[in-house]
């Protein structure tokens, strides 16, 4: 029984059935075979799994992120990272690094950010000597913090699922999200250093105090989101609503950029990429059901434990699966049908499930710039029309340092679970 | 046959669009009146998650004539225009079927039965919001006949270049 519902699972995912439709029928499958359990359980399920007050942050984060980024917020926070980091060795490529990092802790997704500094960057790295398609592999990998830096649509997704605090999971992002940035920054100087392009102007205080003052009210968003959670001002969900009203009121009245007629088409942007995660969060539930019914996770639970005790030999082995996963599919998607299966085993060998969560979400980030599918490859193939296998390669640099990244986090968890601990 | 989906695309459109507009204005407001005057309305949060579930299903119906639904592209990129290809786009056609199928039959069956369940807030009945599962998945299922018959053109297409290459060579000689 486990076996059918596993193998109708992965069968029809890899054979190219919709995700959240594999995962509906494979529990079809079994309740008609095997159980005599009605199928309006499918429904029920589904609809418990949807009706959700904390998922409800999911589309009002990527509403935050689409009016600041249409709002002319983009720009600014480039001109910011610019000031801050331009007049370094590979200037530009830090660049990127840095926008991606304050573009990711106004948005919650990978694609978004590598989306926003994409269409703004690549023109002006190819005009300052960058070849194009090192330009955009530098792009596609400075996108991967957008989950792991709060706000995070994936962390919520996990926090909802595991009944772990998404405050908690948002501050705990913060510092990997951080040394990811950093790790990038390292490795655009040393890959500008060997293609020979020289830095180009002046750091000057005066430039960097008029650009932060220029992006304040951008900088701004984390604060508000931050630090009404962690106020006990606000839900999560309340937060991701504030942040998104005041994107509005910042691209509207201070920035001047949006204008009322893009926002139908903003909303359903926002429309489409929550249909998208909420379709295979609610059949995903109803799999996590059948899961749990056949007492699976606690089967594979036993056998990873029967081969290693060590958590490190299972983090190991999480991050390899993951890395995989990550590549195949959305980041939220895979956290919605892995942690139901994964997370009792890593609690059961005293992983804390925050670690566990945040994690997870680094790897699933790395596995967007992961040959040979990674999705924030094909984004940005896809804005720079550069082809899939030369972004590949230009991003393989960053792919190997950020894995570095991954593995100290993974034997140093301290990195990720102090900054949550210290605030408790 | 594509004006028709025209139309319908624009319906949930401004439906989907303007519900999202409303979750988010409840949402906010709920977090100015309890801030300004201590008090939340018992109705709006429910509310908002209605129109949050509502939202979710007809954007699934929508994101059929957009993107698709999420799925693991390789195996169809890699066998595009090939006969194995077509046969398993026609399996991705029937499994959809199935399952939207599901959702319509299930989903009507909790619409009919769920009819005395009284949503606490806003006192209405849960049926009201259950059945939006049912009311998507026929949705849904426009969208895959449309799929269907494209699969449909795509087998009858590709009989015809060899078809008109025949009829040339023929010509020829």
């Amino acid at each position: 029984m486990e076996a059918v519902l596993l193998c109708s699972f992965l069968g029809m995912t890899f054979m190219g059935v919709p995700v959240a439709y594999a995962l509906g029928l494979s529990v079809s499958i079994i309740l008609y075979q095997y159980m005599h359990i009605p199928q309006v359980m499918i429904t029920q399920v589904m609809y418990s799994g949807i009706d959700s007050f904390s998922f409800m942050a999911v589309p009002f984060f990527m509403l935050a992120g689409s009016f600041m980024s249409a709002g002319g917020v983009t720009t600014r926070l480039v001109g910011f990272a610019q000031a801050l980091v331009g007049s370094f060795t590979g200037g530009l490529a830090q660049v990127v690094a840095v926008s991606g990092m304050f573009f990711a802790a106004i948005s919650g997704s990978s694609a978004a950010t590598t989306a926003a500094i994409g269409s703004t960057m690549v023109d002006e790295m190819e005009k300052k000597g960058y070849r194009r398609e090192l330009a955009t592999g530098i792009v596609a990998a400075g996108g991967t913090v957008g989950i792991v830096i709060p706000p995070s649509i994936t962390l919520v997704v996990y926090g909802v699922i595991a009944g772990a605090s998404i405050g908690d999971l948002f501050i705990g992002g913060l510092v990997p999200g951080l040394l990811m940035g950093l790790t990038m920054c390292l490795v655009s100087y040393s890959i500008a250093k060997k293609e020979g392009i020289p830095a180009e102007g002046s750091f000057s205080f005066l430039k960097l105090f008029k650009a932060f003052k220029d992006s304040f009210w951008a900088l701004m968003t984390p604060v508000i989101i931050i630090g009404g959670i962690y106020g006990g001002i606000f839900t999560p969900t309340e937060a991701a609503a504030v942040a998104a009203v005041y994107g509005i009121f910042v691209g509207f009245f201070i920035y001047k950029e949006l204008t009322i007629r893009d926002f139908p088409r903003i909303i359903f942007q926002a429309v489409m990429g929550t249909t998208m995660i909420m379709f295979i969060v609610g059949a995903a539930k109803v799999f996590g059901w059948m899961l749990t019914n056949l007492e699976i996770p606690h089967h594979i639970g036993e056998y990873i434990v029967s081969m290693t005790s060590s958590p490190a030999m299972f983090l190991i082995m999480m991050n390899v699966l993951l890395l995989f996963i990550g590549t195949l599919i959305n980041a939220s998607a895979a956290i919605v049908i892995l942690t139901p299966i994964f997370l009792p085993v890593a609690t059961k060998l005293g992983i804390d499930p925050l670690f566990f969560g945040v994690l997870m979400v680094i790897n699933l980030a790395i596995g967007c710039i992961t040959p040979p599918v990674g999705l924030d490859l094909f984004v940005a193939s896809a804005i720079t029309k550069v082809p899939l296998e030369k972004v590949m390669r230009a991003s393989i640099p960053y792919l190997v340092a950020l894995l570095g990244a991954l593995l100290l986090m993974t034997f140093c968890p301290s990195i990720i679970t102090f900054l949550p601990n210290l605030l408790q | 046959m594509d004006k028709l989906f025209e139309k319908l695309r624009a319906v949930l459109y401004w439906i989907s669009v303007t519900s999202m507009t409303v979750m988010l204005a409840l949402i906010f407001f709920q977090v100015v009146t309890r801030y300004f005057f201590g008090h939340t309305f018992e109705w709006s949060e429910e509310l908002a998650r209605f129109l949050f579930v509502w939202v979710v299903f007809l954007g699934s119906a929508l994101i059929m004539g957009e993107s698709g639904h999420l799925a693991v592209q390789i195996l169809p990129t890699k066998l595009k225009d090939t006969t194995a290809g077509i046969a398993l786009e026609v399996f991705i056609n029937l499994c959809s079927y199935a399952f939207t199928m599901l959702l319509l039959v299930q989903g009507a069956k909790m619409t009919s039965v769920m009819t005395f369940q009284i949503a606490p807030g806003l006192g209405i009945s849960m049926s009201l919001v259950y059945s939006i599962i049912p009311i998507s998945a026929s949705l849904m299922m426009l969208y895959l006949i449309k799929d269907s018959v494209r699969i449909f053109k795509q087998i009858t297409a590709r009989r015809d270049p060899a078809d008109t290459f025949k009829q040339k060579a023929e010509a020829r000689r």
